[in-house]
């Protein structure tokens, strides 16, 4: 039973997500520990859980074995008893040559995560099945819109027609052709068009530098500024995105720092705030617009991406989804709130990208949802 | 040979506490690592709390100094497993793939640079010294791929990296990659063997032996072979550190679960206990090694003992 205290229109996703799964409480409370988070470590061993199949193996960064569930309650569309497979052996192979190598050897019969670069060599392989399934993912770099940066100078992305200047100077079109090779769309929104509520109005901001010069005239900065932007080390896709870009805007006059830094220090200067511009990814784990919107918009939760963005309308429409059950009425609030955004532009909006997986041409009945979450239950090989 | 056991322990004790501070300077910490950019504050609060982090450094110190001496290592921030049982689980592999890398370079290296030597400057020499140009000259990392692509994708001799379950395709698995981590070590071996050989074979205690009439191959093996090597031992020692080092981007390439490729890991997940457990685990096993090139050069040379 749950009491909540207003009406939820997110609650049916909430209970859906992967992280609502059902454990058993008895053997669960039975294992040593004292706190919860104990409790969960050692539980976590051997876990029980309602899935499909039921883990036989973990060695930490290396491999996980999982072996068929035989009281698992799905079935197949013929009745058949699901999951179809006896047992699955997942592998951890960071490199991404060396786990295409092995798919391609026979070695293993699928993977995910393959580069752009390589999926039309897949897509053109007889033995290997190319999927590309749509997703949440979507592609971005957050824009401070505050005055000042952290180290006390001032700040010309505070600026909206500044902002909106690097978003009409940046050629989306020619960004998803070197880094996606294609395989990307441009934003219509901050959420990809897997998201629902997502507005489709088209892309935003098409390329048109001599508006783009205009703005940068009327936002006072006609021969442009220094500014600096920070990328995960090593990300290929963020090196060519941010280096398209670094071309792109010096016509407008911007000239731009690309700053490439490790995981936590990425992420430490983030959550600090100290930063001008970072490139950025995100997916969505519920089938809900509400948990990117408190992400990008909603200044009181991170502060719209730690930019310091503040839209008072915005979180008003975003606070009252979250009561609204009716949903005409909450796709207009949505509406009205992605409007504001793309006119505000905290962000410059670059692409969505499916995710690529590949199989062995044996292997059928693999379903990946926009969520990222994978769903074995019904492939055969 | 106590006084150089002795010796050690101060060496392991600055290793540990530099380590210590060095992981600790990295900006950044496991818990932004672990929770990453959407955790919440409190979140972030309680995880520190719960891994420790929030206590001083030097108070994170006694308790790595305690667990040291004690033999405690604490558990992995990331896997969230004792750091012992990680890296038992993963040292030996390392150690397998450097063992057989070894193997494979001074099987191949020591006759090869004999061979080159006794043909100085004459083809058999210029092919050989080539060929191991070209392994001295090129990247593990392309090596190892030119190799999976040959070996494994096309011909289907070898698999594909992993390592297997039985020790039989441990070897099988490890066979490729121990070949790209030894290659270039085998080139450095090799020219400096050659080096060594021809600078004992014109020295006058050979031609001493050649003129009391001795056998080509006893001058060979217990006049040249035996004082040449001496140098050669000992860049085996010092090069041991530069395998496990070669052994990170090995083990990456070829997808061997061994404990280069969990540092890597390590590092970007400012996980400290590993961190700081794997150094001094690799810094005893370098140490060892040295020990080891000490004896055997002590049997080589017994004036290095004196």
């Amino acid at each position: 039973m749950l009491k909540l205290k207003h009406p939820d229109p997110t609650l049916l996703p909430a209970l859906a997500m992967f992280n609502t799964g059902i454990l058993p409480e008895g053997p669960y409370m039975a294992v040593a520990g004292e706190k919860d988070e104990d409790k969960a470590k050692v539980f976590g061993e051997n876990p029980i859980g309602t899935g499909p199949f039921m883990m036989t193996a973990w060695q930490r960064g290396q491999k996980m074995t999982f072996k068929r569930n035989p009281h698992y309650w799905g079935k197949a569309a013929d009745g058949q008893p699901l999951p179809l497979l006896d047992e699955i052996e997942f592998q951890i192979i960071p490199e991404d040559s060396t786990r295409l190598l092995k798919l391609k050897a026979g070695e293993v019969d699928g993977t995910e995560f393959v580069p752009y670069s390589r999926v039309k060599e897949m897509q053109a392989d007889a033995n290997l099945r190319m999927e590309l399934w749509p997703s949440t993912r979507v592609t971005y770099v957050i824009l401070m819109c505050k005055d000042k940066l952290k180290a006390g100078t001032d700040n010309p992305l505070s600026n909206k027609k500044v902002r909106q200047a690097m978003n009409y100077a940046a050629n989306k079109e020619a960004i998803i052709a070197i880094t996606t090779l294609g395989l990307g769309k441009p934003l219509q929104s901050f959420m990809s068009s897997a998201t629902p509520l997502n507005i489709m109005g088209g892309p935003l901001y098409p390329y048109n530098l001599t508006k783009a010069k205009a703005l940068m005239v009327e936002a006072g900065f006609p021969n442009g500024f220094e500014a600096a932007v920070m990328m995960l080390a090593g990300n290929q896709d963020s090196t060519n995105n941010l280096t398209a870009l670094q071309q792109m805007w010096g016509q407008i006059g911007i000239k731009l720092k690309i700053e490439q830094l490790d995981n936590p220090t990425n992420v430490a200067r983030y959550r600090a705030e100290d930063f001008q511009m970072r490139h950025g990814g995100w997916t969505d784990d519920i089938a809900d617009p509400s948990e990117i919107t408190s992400y990008f918009a909603h200044f009181p939760n991170v502060h719209s991406l730690h930019s310091g963005w503040d839209n008072k309308k915005v979180s008003e429409l975003y606070l009252a989804s979250q009561e609204e059950v009716d949903p005409v009425k909450r796709r207009a609030q949505y509406k009205e709130l992605q409007e504001i955004y793309i006119e505000e532009a905290p962000i410059l909006f670059l692409y969505e990208t499916p995710y690529p997986v590949v199989w062995r041409k044996n292997v059928a009945g693999f379903v990946q949802i926009p969520l990222g979450n994978n769903f074995f239950e019904r492939i055969t090989k | 040979m106590i006084s150089r056991l002795l010796q050690m322990v101060p060496t392991f004790l600055l290793i540990g506490l530099a380590v210590f501070v060095l992981a600790r300077m990295l900006p950044g910490n496991a818990v932004m690592a672990m929770l990453g950019e959407r955790g919440s504050d409190e979140a972030v609060a309680r995880l520190t709390a719960s891994l420790g982090l929030d206590k001083s450094i030097f108070a994170q110190l006694v308790a790595f100094l305690e667990g040291v001496v004690s033999g405690r290592l604490g558990d992995s921030l990331a896997f969230r497993i004792p750091v012992t049982r990680l890296i038992a689980d993963r040292l030996p592999v390392t150690m397998m793939l450097t063992g057989l890398a070894v193997i494979f370079a001074l099987s191949t290296s020591v006759p090869l640079a004999f061979v080159a030597a006794l043909n100085a400057n004459r083809w058999p020499d210029l092919l050989i010294r080539g060929v191991f140009q070209v392994g001295l000259s090129s990247p593990i990392f392309y090596v190892g791929l030119v190799m999976l692509t040959v070996f494994a994708a096309w011909l289907r001799i070898f698999p594909v990296g992993g390592y297997g379950d039985t020790l039989g395709e441990h070897i099988y698995h490890l066979f490729l990659p121990a070949m790209a981590l030894g290659l270039s070590f085998a080139a450095i071996v090799m020219r400096n063997l050659r080096a060594s050989i021809l600078g004992v074979i014109n020295a006058e205690y050979v031609d001493f032996a050649r003129a009391k009439g001795l056998r080509s191959r006893v001058i060979l093996v217990r006049h040249v072979m035996r004082n040449a090597l001496i140098a050669t031992v000992t860049l085996v020692g010092l090069e041991i550190g530069s395998l496990l080092g070669g052994a990170v981007i090995t083990e990456t390439v070829f997808a061997v679960p061994g404990v280069g490729r969990l540092m890597v890991d390590s590092i970007f997940a400012r996980d400290y206990p590993v961190i700081q457990a794997l150094t001094l685990t690799l810094a005893v096993f370098v140490s060892l090694a040295f020990l080891v090139t000490d004896i055997v050069q002590m049997w080589l040379d017994p004036r290095v003992g004196r």
